[in-house]
């Protein structure tokens, strides 16, 4: 009898131990009722491209990807620009899954230009025929890209694209060569030239 | 242990205070009956030493060195029993002989010991507590890489899971003292969270294991035995030092132990381990970022009354780990420049410093274990656990804006808590068959939180029910073992309200398996066994963006449960000239599901990115493992340990992608029991050579695997006394030549070399605090 007694005491004692020690985090979110999901992290949603020429007529491009890094497919709006014409133009930034839509190129400008740079390839037919150049620089005299002038030299009409890179520098120096950094926007715009 | 018979023995050491000699004490029973045997006869072979055994069944030996011996016992009318044992310390030995009238020669050697006798006829390896110590790396998987058929799937220096016979993640079960151990094993950059320190011995099984496991177990288990409770009365201490140069890591254990009271006995022991390690370095530049900083603690209390034993225990295993800064890129082409670069992007001086992207994890598991032996043959077991994994990652912001949220929201937090109630009765059917039958229930819950979590919240429970039969006569055994389980699983997310989605799986596995003693020397044992699996979350919901591959990955939520069939043969040679294992085996899956990268890139404002999905396929994943060793005299053995693994996807009969490359190790071993006051002295070289993996589908990875390599390592280690205090020391070099090579199944190949020379130094001091005269 009596060691029937002293199992079971110690029994009983373990089993309160154990039910003490795992019930602290009984309080906690349960998986049945997850939350909505609140997303403060800024995401890159829309790339728009701004340009007007020397006449004052505005052109602009559009690449917006709604889920950001997801597998949606994007919805793109390319540029028709006209042979032989000088455009100034701006690159923009949004960040469309917030509300109101968040402006993320002017944070860029503002605060981190140093971390940052744009780089513009005309490839295809647009290649011979458009120059880019950047007209902005950072804190340091080094480029960012963010205002641009581009040049559309005369002759026919042609079709290309205006791949648009943003490299973001996290620790390491700005450089020329666009293989270094990190990218945070690689949009690739359809371009028309018309004669 | 039964199935592996006369071969593998734990040797579990009672571990006491070092003299300069060594006792050795010897208990012999009959195993069927486990009555004491008097006037059986023990001899030591390497010493002229012979005793009988006295009236309990008990014979002592004093004054040995330390060293290797050869134990041999025999008694007329039992099976002879030899072994090969390594004395260190005191040791007690029980033998189990059996009845030549009854069944094959079936020896154990145990200790006090509270883990179930294991019922599989299967190929398992045992590290014992001795070379655990003195092969303690930088994560505790890098023991396992002594074993052939297991290597490592890394993410830098601080974080790697096992691949048993090409299987990880999802196929392995981890079971740390007992308990089933519930974490985040899908992520290939989830490493193994145990504590280097914990483990006293490992025990690996390769090949399903399902029956007694459950589904997970379809591609072996990882068995970490704590420390066994003290049986003698006293109180002992042990504390643990470590230090290596590569990524100046430095470590510490202290453990006590103590064991009081005659009739009601209660033994406890306490444990804590810290270690922090900074960057570390390839022959060539500092991996910048893959320090980390870990703090553990484990306790137990153990009550043993007559035939009844309760025990407690809590351990709480927390890590910070950095991730390579340089293993973070935007998108493909990044990847590209990173491959072209050959180094690093981000390198800086060498720093304990842990920066974004880096993961933070806890693990807190909480057990009661309650066993009563009604007799020899007929036990019961009750077991409790509940455990909660914390897993936290924080990725790298893309603007200085947004640094305080990324540094203080992790990316993705899951918070996983299972709850796990086993029962098993051993007991004897007939005289010559013995078994187990067991039923377990697990309840798991997980909650997800963070910038961007990968996983969905889910509940599942778990339910299955076993038995394992064993039937032995003369040298032959054989085991039948079945289970049925079932999988009860929703997935809960918020999309206009909570919306669920509930999967109920449900499945057989079975195992049969045969074992027969062709002689004293050579064994060999076969099984064939199905073992299925369902579909984990992450492979039906995971949805999300690993920066260190520039992948986007997606479950499949209509992938259905793999099915297995797994068949394996084995040969185990124990001889005092020569130890060895030869296994080969063959595992077909149907609907095997693994990760594939989408070979067609999606496109996202970042510019492409490859998806990786999840795909079933037939597959047939088949090997050979190869162990041998030849002790060329007392001080001196030489040996070598293969494997191959054979990888092909039968469905569309291409190679498996991500699979382990061949390798083998060779190794001469020296060891002397005493060279003038310095005991236990070992040297031993090991030169590892794995081969490149040739056998991969084309054109899905972005690069092919690296180039074949191969490292030397050299170990070493003595014990001595300073004044009277016993102490143990072991050093390992390991990559002695500073060879710069990339690793296959490093998810850092695409970016690093991997670690350069590192030079280990270990310290273990045992204390006697109390003792009773």
């Amino acid at each position: 009898m009596k060691t029937t007694k002293n199992i079971l005491v110690s029994c009983a004692l373990l089993v309160c131990a154990f039910t003490f020690t795992s019930c602290e985090k009984d309080d906690d979110k349960k998986p049945e009722t997850p939350q909505a999901p609140s997303n403060p992290k800024e995401v890159i949603t829309t790339v728009t491209l701004l340009m007007e020429d020397t006449l004052g007529n505005l052109v602009t491009a559009s690449w917006k990807d709604a889920d950001a890094d997801g597998p949606g497919a994007p919805v793109i709006t390319g540029l028709t620009l006209k042979a032989g014409m000088h455009y100034d133009g701006a690159v923009l930034l949004l960040d469309e899954s917030k509300s109101p839509v968040d402006t993320i190129s002017n944070e860029i400008a503002e605060k981190e230009a140093e971390a940052h740079q744009f780089f513009y390839t005309a490839e295809g037919g647009a290649n011979s025929r458009l120059i880019v150049e950047r007209e902005d620089k950072d804190k340091n005299n080094q480029p960012l890209g963010m205002l641009i002038h581009v040049d559309v030299s005369a002759g026919g009409s042609a079709a290309g694209t205006l791949k648009v890179v943003l490299k973001h520098y996290d620790g390491i120096n700005k450089s020329t060569d666009p293989a270094v950094g990190e990218t945070d926007v690689e949009a690739v715009f359809p371009v028309t030239i018309q004669e | 242990m039964l199935c592996a018979g006369l071969c593998f023995a734990s040797l579990i050491k009672a571990e006491k205070n070092l003299p300069k000699r060594f006792s050795l004490q010897v208990l012999v029973v009959d195993s069927n009956t486990q009555k004491p045997l008097e006037a059986a006869s023990i001899t030591l072979a390497e010493t002229q030493w012979h005793a009988i055994t006295n009236l309990s069944g008990m014979v002592k030996a004093d004054s040995l060195l330390g060293g290797w011996y050869t134990l041999q016992c025999s008694f007329v009318g039992y099976h002879a029993f030899q072994q090969r044992i390594w004395i260190e310390s005191d040791k007690q030995i029980r033998i189990e002989l059996c009845p030549e009238s009854e069944h094959l020669h079936e020896v154990e050697i145990v200790s006090h010991s509270d883990e179930l006798r294991d019922y599989t006829v299967q190929t398992r390896t045992i590290l014992s507590a001795q070379e655990i110590e003195r092969n303690r790396g930088i994560t505790f998987v890098d023991q396992l890489k002594q074993l052939s058929g297991v290597t490592l799937l890394s993410t830098g220096p601080a974080i790697a899971k096992p691949v048993i016979r090409g299987l990880h993640s999802n196929r392995l079960v981890t079971i740390n003292n007992g308990v089933r151990q519930e974490g985040q094993q899908w992520g290939s950059d989830h490493g193994t969270e145990i504590d280097p320190f914990a483990p006293a011995s490992i025990e690996v099984i390769k090949g399903a294991a399902s029956v007694e496991y459950g589904a997970e177990a379809m591609g072996g288990v990882v068995r970490i035995n704590a420390k066994p409770y003290m049986d003698v009365k006293g109180i002992n201490a042990e504390l643990q030092l470590m230090g290596a140069s590569n990524n100046g890591m430095g470590a510490g254990s202290l453990q006590m132990e103590g064991s009081h009271f005659d009739r009601h006995k209660l033994s406890w022991r306490a444990q804590g381990s810290f270690r922090k390690a900074g960057d570390s370095r390839t022959p060539e530049y500092v991996m910048s970022n893959t320090g980390f900083q870990e703090m553990s603690g484990q306790y137990g209390l153990h009550y043993a009354y007559k035939g009844f034993h309760a025990d407690f225990s809590q351990s709480l295993f927390t890590t910070e780990m950095g991730i390579l800064r340089a293993a973070h890129v935007g998108n493909r082409g990044d990847l590209l420049n990173a491959i072209q670069l050959g180094k690093p992007a981000f390198i800086a001086p060498f720093s304990y410093q842990i920066e974004t992207p880096s993961q933070q994890v806890s693990h807190l598991i909480s057990s009661i274990k309650m066993w009563y032996g009604f007799n020899s043959q007929t036990k019961v077991h009750i077991q409790l656990s509940r455990q909660f994994n914390e897993r936290a990652e924080y990725d790298r912001p893309p603007r200085q804006s947004q640094r305080d949220l990324f540094n203080t929201v992790p990316a993705y937090q899951l918070l996983l808590t299972t709850d796990i109630v086993e029962a098993k009765l051993e007991h004897q059917l007939l005289k010559n068959v013995r078994g187990v039958v067991g039923v377990n229930w697990m309840n798991q819950g997980n909650v997800s939180e963070g910038l961007q979590p990968i996983l969905p919240n889910y509940r599942a429970y778990t339910y299955g029910i076993f038995v394992i039969e064993k039937w032995q006569r003369g040298r032959w055994m054989t085991e039948l073992g079945i289970r049925q389980d079932w999988r009860d699983q929703t997935r809960f997310i918020y999309q206009n309200g909570i919306q669920s989605n509930a999967m109920y799986y449900s499945g057989l596995t079975y195992s049969i398996g045969a074992a027969y003693a062709v002689n004293e020397y050579l064994k060999i044992n076969a099984n064939s066994s199905s073992a299925w699996r369902p579909p984990s979350i992450n492979e039906l919901y995971s949805y999300g963006l690993h920066g260190g591959t520039a992948t986007f990955e997606i479950g499949n939520p209509n992938l259905v449960p793999e099915r297995s069939l797994n068949s394996e043969i084995g040969l185990v040679l124990h001889h005092s000239k020569w130890t060895g294992e030869f296994n080969l085996f063959r595992n077909l899956f149907h609907n095997f599901i693994y990760r594939l990268p989408n070979p067609v890139p999606t496109i996202t404002i970042r510019g492409s990115f490859p998806m990786m999905n999840f795909v079933q396929d037939d597959a047939l994943l088949q090997g050979a493992e190869l162990n041998l060793t030849r002790y060329l005299n007392k001080s001196f053995s030489a040996g070598v340990n293969a494997s191959y693994l054979y990888a092909q996807n039968t469905s569309d009969n291409v190679p498996l992608i991500f699979m382990p490359a061949n390798r083998a190790r060779f190794t001469i071993a020296y060891q002397k029991e005493a060279i003038w006051k310095i005991k236990g002295v070992f040297v031993n070289v090991q030169y590892n050579y794995v081969a490149m993996q040739s056998r991969f589908p084309k054109g899905i990875d972005i690069i092919d695997p690296p180039a074949a390599y191969g490292l030397l390592d050299l170990n070493a280690g003595c014990e001595t006394h300073i004044g009277k205090q016993p102490i143990r020391v072991s050093m390992s070099v390991y990559n002695m030549l500073s060879t710069s090579y990339r690793d296959y199944l490093s998810r850092l190949r695409y970016y690093t070399l991997e670690p350069g020379i590192n030079f280990l130094l270990r310290l273990t001091i045992p204390i006697t605090i109390y003792k009773p005269s």
